[in-house]
Order: structure tokens, then C-alpha cells, then sequence
């Protein structure tokens, strides 16, 4: 009997990432701290952004719903990142068009809340008026209307101005002095009144004004939107970000456009403007993580409306979700407790990839496919294969250059459901890894066979 | 040109395809001019379904059939490949069998279907020295352990010395991982012998272990010499030491004593307890008699002498002295009588001082699994969340073996490079052995392969798998992911 030999996993060419640590809880129990999760219709979501952080740095637990993993999103437009490469702004970017169709999605959900299209107007101009200078081209970082990234000077918070993606560097880089007077300002300010009947993403930028207690929603009339406002003090910040429009009336003779035309010269410019409808991501945890980060670690805790879940009814309660939850909990439980990262397999037809330390770092090396069997390894399989099956499983992961693993969870006999009712089974279970290999006949492979 | 990949019905493809065929035909149909000196007859004999040969064998004798009552035989599938390579002439009832015959004839059994003869003539073709498996042939883990291979090698030779590092199964190891866990390293072989086979120790069959983790099933053989089990196992992580598996040493009993009750009497300098009062008598041996006394006197005579530290003492105390205090200092520690309220109040001030624990997942049953200030690495913190046990596909693998619908092993392949000394009457260990499959079938359950694993011994096994004449081979193969902790 031969095993099969371990093969390294291959290290990704490029790494952009820095490995922080491989759980999101520190060693040595100091400064633990307990992430929040809600059960929303069946799923798993985080919404506070440093739980997001914390959980997804550490361990890789999760998917930014709009993301393709990390939870980067940004409505900034890259091309026109890359066109405005001289403008030193953490700010998104983005078309006039963009912004103007953010515009009418708060009008309609204003004209939802049964206000008159006079008060709509009214609101959204004044909610998206321009704030400090507009940028142009070549502009220096002197002009990043450094007014629209500062706090303002009633609130200590300076964090609220950080784009909705989960960049972590605070804008403090844009330098300058805070501008008195400015518009930014003077919204902020003046604006107070007539924000109370905002809707739910400009109030939340009221919040900035005053104390997190007192968010602008409070005074609002409808309870219903009391409801949204379960976000903490950093959600409701306002959202600022740069739209390029054609500046009217240009008085900048010195500055270069970007269009080489005659005299009419429409010249392009960034504005900062408040984005008043605001998406937030949030991280999306699969069941398997959510219930390894509350039983194995107890770094989470996840409600179902205002009550925290206990162990014993989560594990009930996912099970009731997927059928199959507790076999994939105990692969995904049992290579997490060999320190390795697994992540949904779905597009290789198998429960789980493995990583190595995380998908930034590795490429993925094992395919996994689970099974619960009996203590006579039988049991009515998940996933039966034919031969024809595995073959055709096989090859294609062999073409992701991965290996296909089954692994096998044995339970004992008389292990009853009731015992079965609790993650403490765990322990009495055994599990049983085989790797699938393609054995090659011709004589010249043969000799470099691992047998 | 470019592949066709379906048809589409035109004539220039039907032509095509129409030429293909007929020159398929022809080759096929075409004689194969053979000097007839060489061709060996041999006659298919249906009873024993044996093929005899009635000339002397030729070269491929040397790894090819075998000798009964004196005559020359081949088994079907061999003759039958050789009658393909135009080395014998196959006759039944005095007349020569074509290839389409000898097909039909030779390959009627169960032990060698259409199947089974093509993964051997595709074997063949490769040149492996292909032979039928025989169950009988393979040592058991018993005789494996006790090298009795290396004795069937070097029959007639002494016996090899046996060194005493040698024999270290002999040893009754107990181990601490539950259950049945052979040798999953592979070679930890100390034999000097060169047998060189990694041998994986079976489970429980080999010792006196108390605790069985396949409860309830009976030893298959009771060897009569307990020998100890694969010793090390450094990938298990699992805290898989149950409690009733430990021989009751670390039990803890009930104390005798209350120790709530009793009471020592502190006469350390700085609290000074001169009184003393009698000793309960439940507490002293039976002719000791205890009174009570004023201790005052005596401890005027005890520690008298000055404690002269050395100047690194002294210079460690008042360093000290800046950040220590002395417990006994605290208000708290002095409400404490005994040791248990002390520690109880330490661990209230350390769970004040690290994290308030949700109670919604402390205050239950069952728990999280990991305790933070318990761990002091990366290593130590995936011990603790570890909980289940690894398994190997030996485990509980020889009580399969009784089953008559266990798959069978169909044949020993040894490689093309072992022909030069390669000896029918002992062929030795084979490179692999085969299960002959169809595709469509489903692959082995984890019974199935536990059985047939074990009843391959040492040798790899792989799965020959047809499809109408198309052969892929896979195989199933036992594995440990190991841990990764340092990244």
C-alpha cells in the first residue's frame, strides 16, 4: 500500500497582500475581541466594517457580496482613476453620468416616502451640491479640497469621511488646511433643518453632524425607516467622491485639458459632491464559517434579530438551512484545525478547495468532496460516483492543477441522532483523507511513478 | 486536415469514412507470414481450461506460463495474447483457432472476461510481466512483521541475526492516539534486514489494548504476541485521549481529607501565630498525641538568621521591589482561607481583565472550543480546536476480509526493467496489482476499498477501468494533510 505523497502547493507569482495572522483572534487572549453577524433570510452577513476587516484579513472567513472575494467595493470608475493619476485623492471617481443616476435613485426613494417634488429638489440640491473647489487637471494636492475629506470641526470623529471600500488608510494624506467657509462646512451646518426629512442615506450623513446618539433619523417621522438604522456611527457617514463634469464657464486659462480643441474648450473637472445613495458591502459568511468562528473560536456572535444564537441552536438551525451542513462542517472544521484556509468549492464541483495559509498567497492545491459513512464505511453518499464521474472530476481538477481529495467522516454506529444534535459529536468522529490519482501506463512515465 | 467531430451528413465524410474502414479491414484481414518453426502449437484444453503446449516453449517462457504434470502450460489470457503476437498457434480438436475463435473461445470464464484481457494485453503491450493474483501469496501483516518475506526469499539460508533494535514491536508500546493507527510514516522500519517493505502495523489484532475504538466487533485473530503499534504519529493533533482510555492513573479520586477543615498554622515571621491548638486526632498516627501549645517562645527562636543575600540578590530584590508587592497585600487574597477560593479569585480577575465572555455561548452546554488564554501559539491554538480523529484506511480493515462480496484483485504487474531477473517461481513483490472495473460502475465505497487495500498487503493498488477497449487507470490513495502552522 503506497500513500500518496504531499506536494507543496505553488506559490502565486504575485503577491499583493501581507499575511497578518491565520485566525482572527490574537494568541494569548488579550485585546479579544467578539465580531457580530446577523442571520438575514438564510445568510450570514457582517456589516460592521472593522468585523469585515478583522475577519477577512485574518483567516480569509467570508466574501464581499460585491466583490469577487475580498470586499473591495468601490463604485470609482478605474479608468477614470487612471486618467486623473495627478489628483492625490482616496476619493472614488466617477462619471457625471453615474452620479446623476445615484441622484435619481434618491429621488425616487424621497418621492417613495410621499414627499412633494418641490421638497425633493430641494433636498437632493442641497444634499449634492459641489463642495469646495473643483479639481482640474494638474491640479496640485494643495486643491483636494481638503475641506470635503476633513471632518467637520463639530464632530471629533475623523474617520467619517472614508470611501465606502474597505481601504484602510485614512485620507489624512491629503494635506492642506482645513478651509473655513467652505461648503462643506456650511452644509453642514445650515443643512441641519432641512435634513430631518431625508431619506434614510442622507440622514445618515446628518449623523456626522451630530453625535452618533442623535442621528438625524431619530427625528424622522416614518418608523419604518427606524428600522435601517441599525448602523453605527461610522454607516452613516456621507460618502464623498469626485464627478467629472464639464465645468461651465471655465476661468483657468493656465490649467491644461485634456481635450486639445480650439477656443471652446469644455473643460473637464472633478467635483466633490456627497453620494446620496450609498451602497455598503458587507461580508458574506458561508454556514461552515460562520458556526467555525462561534464554536471553535468564539470570536463571533451572530443574532437573529435582537437574540444572539447559542452554539447548540445554530448548529440546529444550519442544519435545518442545508441538509448536508454538519458533514461539510467537519471537513471544513477538521482542515481548519490543520491550519489550512477552505473555501467554497462550487466551481469545481467539489465541497471545498484547500489553500495554504490563504488564496492570496497560494493557489489552491486540494479539491475536496465530503462524505459521512458509518463504522462499516458505508453510508448513502452525498455525491455517488461512477467511474465515468470521477474521471471526468478528476481531469478537470487535474487541469486547475489541483488534487481531488475525498475525505470520508466516520461515525460510529451508535452514535445516536441526539448526539448527533450537538458539534460535541465532533469528537468521536474519525476521518479518512484519499487522494485520487491518475496512474499513467506507458513505460517512460512509469519510472517516475511515485510507487 | 481538421479533425471531423460530428457528422454532418455530406458525402465527402460518408466517403471518408467508408475509405477508413475498408483499409482497416484489410490490414486486419492480412496475413501474418510467421516461420511455422517457430510458431509453438499449443492446444486449448475447455475441461481445465488450460492451454498445453505441444512443442517447447519459446523466449516467453521466461516470464510467462507455467509447468503442470510435467507439461508446459499457459493460462488463457496468456495464450491468447501470443496467438495475437504470432508466437503460438492455438489448436482445439486438432484445428487451428483463428484470433476471432480464440476470443470467443479462450475468454468465456469469469476469471477472464473481454475486460480483464484487454487491460492485460494493453499491460503486456507496455511490457509488464502481467500474472494472475493469488490471495494466498500475500504475507500476511503477521508474517510481514516477522520479515517471514525475506524468508521465503532466501529459503534455505540461515536465519539473518537478529539485532535487538530490531525486534522493537516486541515491546508492548502503549500509545497514546485512540484507537487502531498504524504506522501511517511508512517506513519506520529499524530491521537491518533488507526487506526494505514499509510495513503498516495493523491495528488492534497485534495488541493488548484495552480500549477498542471499533466497539463491539471482535477480534478477528488473536495473535498470541502482543506487538506494540505504530509508534509515532506526529500529524495527529487531535486531544484524542478519551478519558477512559488512560489506565485510571490520573483518576481523580475523592480526597480523604477536607482540607476546608483543617487548618495550618502560619508561623512565618511576618504573621506571627503563637497559638496552636490541638491537632485533630483523626489527623495524626495512632500512638502520637497532639496538645494544643502557645508557640510564642519558639518563635522567638525561629528564623534568626539574618539572610545575607549576595549583592546580585540584593540588587534583584529592589528591582523587584519597585514592581512587586506583596500578595498578602491584597485585601482580597486575605478574605481567601484556602487555595481553592485563591485560584477561584484569581480567575475572576483575569476574566474581568481580558474579554467579557458572551454568555449567550458560555453560559450554555456546549461551549467554544477555544479557551484564548490558554494558548501561547499559533501550534498550541489548533490543538485545541482539533477534535476529530484521524483514520487511516487499514483501520478496521481486516474484519472486512470475511466478506464474500468483497472486490477482488485481479492481477500482479511487475515492471518491464525486472524482466532480466525476473523468476516465475518467485516473482517477488509486484510494482502494483490491479482491479479490473467497468466505467460506468461506481467507484469502490470506503468498505470496499478498506477491503481491498488490505487484501493487497504492502503493494500499491490501482484501478484498470474499460471502456470498450479503452484503458485509464486511477487509484485510491491514503492520505494525511499535514499541518501547516508556520506560514
Amino acid at each position: 500500500m503506497a500513500e500518496a505523497v504531499f506536494h507543496p502547493p505553488r506559490r502565486k507569482r504575485r503577491v499583493f497582500e501581507s499575511y497578518e495572522a491565520p485566525f482572527p483572534v490574537d494568541v494569548g487572549g488579550k485585546d479579544f475581541r467578539v465580531c457580530q453577524a446577523e442571520i438575514i433570510n438564510n445568510n450570514v452577513i457582517v456589516r460592521n466594517p472593522e468585523d469585515i476587516e478583522q475577519l477577512y484579513n485574518k483567516g480569509y472567513f467570508g466574501k464581499g457580496i460585491l466583490s469577487r472575494s475580498r470586499p473591495v467595493f468601490s463604485i470609482s470608475d478605474p479608468v477614470l482613476v487612471a486618467k486623473w493619476k495627478g489628483v492625490n485623492t482616496n476619493m472614488p471617481i466617477i462619471t457625471s453620468q453615474k452620479y446623476q443616476r445615484r441622484v435619481q435613485w434618491a429621488r425616487s426613494v424621497l418621492q417613495e416616502q410621499g414627499l412633494d417634488d418641490g421638497s425633493v429638489t430641494k433636498i437632493l440640491d442641497n444634499y449634492t451640491k459641489p463642495l469646495g473647489l473643483p479639481f482640474s487637471k494638474g491640479d496640485g494636492a494643495e486643491q483636494t479640497g481638503a475641506s470635503c475629506s476633513r471632518a467637520s470641526p463639530n464632530t471629533e470623529n475623523t474617520e467619517l469621511c472614508e470611501p465606502s471600500s474597505g481601504r484602510e488608510d485614512p485620507e489624512g494624506q491629503n494635506g492642506g488646511s482645513e478651509k473655513e467657509g467652505d461648503a462643506a462646512m456650511d452644509s453642514g451646518s445650515g443643512s441641519k433643518d432641512q435634513e430631518k426629512g431625508d431619506s434614510r442615506e442622507m440622514a445618515a450623513g446628518s449623523c456626522q453632524r451630530d453625535p452618533p446618539v442623535y442621528c438625524g433619523c431619530e427625528v424622522k417621522q416614518s418608523p419604518e425607516q427606524r428600522a435601517w438604522e441599525v448602523m453605527d456611527s461610522r454607516e452613516c457617514a456621507p460618502e464623498y467622491v469626485l464627478v467629472q463634469e464639464e465645468e461651465e464657464g471655465s476661468s483657468c486659462p493656465e490649467d491644461d485639458s485634456t481635450r486639445v480643441q480650439e477656443n471652446l474648450v469644455k473643460k473637464e473637472v472633478l467635483i466633490c459632491r456627497k453620494n446620496p445613495f450609498r451602497i455598503f458591502e458587507y461580508l458574506q459568511l458561508s454556514l461552515e464559517e460562520a458556526f467555525f468562528l462561534v464554536y471553535a473560536l468564539g470570536c463571533l456572535s451572530i443574532y437573529y434579530g435582537e437574540e444572539p444564537l447559542s452554539i447548540v441552536k445554530l448548529w440546529e438551525v444550519f442544519s435545518e438551512v442545508k441538509p448536508d451542513f454538519k458533514t461539510t462542517y467537519m471537513a471544513y472544521h477538521y482542515f481548519r484545525g490543520k491550519g489550512w484556509v477552505p473555501k467554497v468549492g462550487l466551481k469545481y464541483g467539489t465541497d471545498l478547495l484547500l489553500y495554504r495559509k490563504g488564496p492570496p498567497f497560494y493557489h489552491a492545491s486540494y479539491s475536496v468532496i465530503a462524505e459521512l459513512v458509518d463504522d462499516n464505511f458505508e453510508g448513502s453518499l452525498r455525491r455517488p460516483l461512477s467511474w465515468m464521474s470521477l474521471s471526468g472530476l478528476n481531469r478537470t481538477t487535474a487541469n486547475a492543477s489541483k488534487e481531488l481529495m475525498l475525505c470520508y467522516l466516520i461515525r460510529p454506529s451508535d452514535m445516536t441522532a441526539e448526539e448527533m444534535s450537538t458539534p460535541e459529536c465532533m469528537k468521536r468522529i474519525k476521518v479518512q483523507e484519499l487522494i485520487v490519482t491518475r496512474w499513467v501506463s506507458s513505460r517512460e512515465r512509469s519510472e517516475q511513478d511515485e510507487f | 486536415g481538421q479533425k471531423d467531430f460530428r457528422p454532418d451528413g455530406s458525402a465527402r465524410q460518408a466517403e471518408r469514412l467508408r475509405r477508413c474502414c475498408e483499409e482497416q479491414w484489410r490490414l486486419l484481414s492480412e496475413e501474418r507470414p510467421e516461420r511455422p518453426g517457430n510458431l509453438v502449437k499449443a492446444e486449448w484444453k475447455p475441461e481445465q481450461g488450460i492451454v498445453e503446449l505441444k512443442s517447447p516453449a519459446g523466449k516467453f517462457w521466461h516470464t510467462m506460463g507455467f509447468s503442470e504434470r510435467g507439461k508446459q502450460c499457459l493460462l488463457p489470457e496468456e495464450a491468447l495474447y501470443l496467438l495475437e503476437c504470432g508466437s503460438v498457434q492455438l489448436f482445439y480438436r486438432d484445428l487451428p483457432l483463428s484470433i476471432q475463435e480464440a476470443y470467443e473461445t479462450l475468454l468465456c470464464q469469469e476469471a477472464m472476461s473481454l475486460s480483464h484481457y484487454q487491460v492485460f494485453s494493453h499491460l503486456k503491450q507496455l511490457g509488464y510481466i502481467v500474472l494472475r493474483f493469488d490471495p494466498s501469496t500475500v504475507p500476511s501483516p503477521y508474517e510481514r512483521q516477522l520479515n517471514l518475506e525475506s524468508h521465503c526469499k532466501s529459503s534455505g539460508k540461515h536465519h539473518r541475526k537478529r539485532r535487538r533494535s530490531s525486534s522493537p514491536r516486541l515491546h508492548e508500546k502503549k500509545h497514546k492516539v485512540s484507537g487502531d493507527l498504524p504506522e501511517a510514516e511508512g517506513t519506520s522500519n529499524k530491521d537491518e534486514d533488507d526487506c526494505g517493505d514499509s510495513i503498516p502495523m495493523d491495528e488492534k489484532p497485534l495488541s493488548v489494548q484495552p480500549k477498542e475504538s471499533d466497539a463491539g466487533s471482535a477480534e478477528g485473530e488473536s495473535m498470541p504476541v502482543p506487538l506494540g503499534i505504530g509508534q509515532k504519529d506526529s500529524l495527529s493533533f487531535s486531544s484524542s485521549q478519551a478519558g477512559d482510555h488512560k489506565e485510571g492513573s490520573t483518576g481523580t479520586h475523592a480526597p480523604r481529607w477536607d482540607f476546608t477543615t483543617i487548618t495550618f498554622p502560619n508561623v512565618a515571621p511576618d504573621q506571627p501565630c503563637t497559638h496552636l491548638s490541638a491537632p485533630d486526632n483523626r489527623l495524626l498516627p495512632e500512638n502520637v498525641l497532639g496538645r494544643e501549645v502557645d508557640a510564642a517562645s519558639w518563635c522567638t527562636r525561629i528564623n534568626q538568621k539574618q539572610e545575607k543575600l549576595s549583592r546580585k540578590e540584593r540588587k534583584q530584590r529592589e528591582r523587584e521591589s519597585r514592581y512587586k508587592s506583596s500578595v498578602n497585600a491584597d485585601q482580597e487574597v486575605r478574605h481567601c482561607s484556602n487555595w481553592q477560593e485563591y485560584k477561584a479569585l484569581l480567575e475572576r480577575r483575569r476574566q474581568q481583565r481580558v474579554w467579557k465572555r458572551p454568555s449567550h455561548l458560555w453560559d450554555q452546554a456546549v461551549t467554544p472550543l477555544l479557551r484564548p488564554e490558554e494558548v501561547t501559539s499559533p501550534a498550541a491554538l489548533l490543538q485545541q480546536i482539533s477534535v476529530l480523529q484521524p483514520s487511516h484506511i487499514l483501520d478496521g480493515a481486516s474484519r472486512l476480509q470475511e466478506d464474500p462480496e468483497a472486490m477482488k484483485i485481479d492481477f500482479n504487474v511487475y515492471q518491464a526493467d525486472a524482466v532480466s531477473k525476473f523468476k516465475k517461481t518467485n516473482p517477488g513483490k509486484p510494482h502494483v496489482r490491479m482491479c479490473v472495473r467497468s466505467f460506468d460502475e461506481q467507484i469502490p465505497s470506503l468498505r470496499a476499498l478498506k477491503q481491498v487495500t488490505y487484501l493487497s498487503g504492502d503493494v500499491p493498488l490501482v484501478f484498470a477501468l474499460v471502456d470498450h477497449g479503452e484503458i485509464t487507470f486511477y487509484s485510491l490513495k491514503e492520505f494525511k494533510l499535514p499541518v501547516d502552522v508556520n506560514h
